[in-house]
């Protein structure tokens, strides 16, 4: 790759001045994320339950 | 194993993939602006590159096992922002055949926050300019995989680039 290229167009990108995202989209992220991984959380507890055990749920 | 691999990128990453979420906080960051940026020389307009800018936050949340540090974080990070912009770009483009079509000028008029700035610089490039140079120094597309996308030959791809880097180099010394 081509530094003095890739220097260009850093600064083609600095040019655009568009400004730092705001402190209500990161917490917008960061809830999300957190949301995720409380579901990724429940996934694996889920995914623990031995099978045999879900057939009985689902039965009664 | 990779020289990358103790970065303080990539010490976040197994700190995340440990479930220190607040540690994805701080890759965050350090390149939410950078990710900004990308998404908006791609897609040209404000709103929807906070969109997009905060999908792909979501995307790398989901996908950050995928990473494997054999080349930097920031590779990785900015080449999931060009392909996830640019299947953003095809999908809205497929869904508009019907209705109206809007070029990126009218988008830039629209964009209320756009400076003069941008808009006299992403009004010297086509959509197809953008998603080339996205490619190249964005995704780190090398130059035969982006002559197969569009379509062109490999000496055509170099030659496009070469020209428009002249190009924006005239624009950002003026």
């Amino acid at each position: 790759m081509n530094d003095e290229e890739d220097l260009v167009f850093e600064q083609v990108l600095d040019a655009l001045h568009i400004p730092e995202p705001d402190q209500r989209t990161k917490e917008q992220v960061m809830r999300a994320v957190f949301f995720l991984s409380v579901a990724k959380e429940i996934g694996a507890f889920h995914a623990s339950i031995p099978g045999t055990l879900l057939d009985d749920l689902i039965s009664e | 194993m990779s020289s990358n691999e103790h970065s303080p990128d990539n010490d976040l990453v197994d700190a995340i993939t440990q479930g220190d979420i607040q540690a994805f906080e701080g890759l965050y960051d350090r390149y939410a602006g950078k990710v900004l940026k990308r998404c908006f020389f791609i897609c040209a307009n404000q709103e929807e590159a906070l969109d997009l800018m905060q999908e792909i936050w979501i995307k790398v949340f989901l996908h950050l096992h995928d990473f494997k540090k054999q080349a930097a974080f920031s590779s990785w990070l900015y080449r999931l922002t060009t392909n996830h912009c640019l299947n953003y770009i095809k999908s809205k483009a497929h869904s508009e055949q019907s209705g109206t079509q809007q070029t990126s000028e009218e988008l830039i008029h629209e964009d209320s926050t756009s400076t003069i700035d941008v808009h006299h610089l992403l009004q010297k490039l086509s959509l197809e300019d953008r998603t080339i140079l996205a490619m190249k120094f964005m995704g780190e597309y090398t130059y035969e995989e982006i002559a197969s996308i569009c379509e062109i030959s490999v000496s055509a791809a170099k030659m496009r680039v070469s020209r428009l880097i002249t190009k924006l180099r005239e624009e950002v010394n003026t």
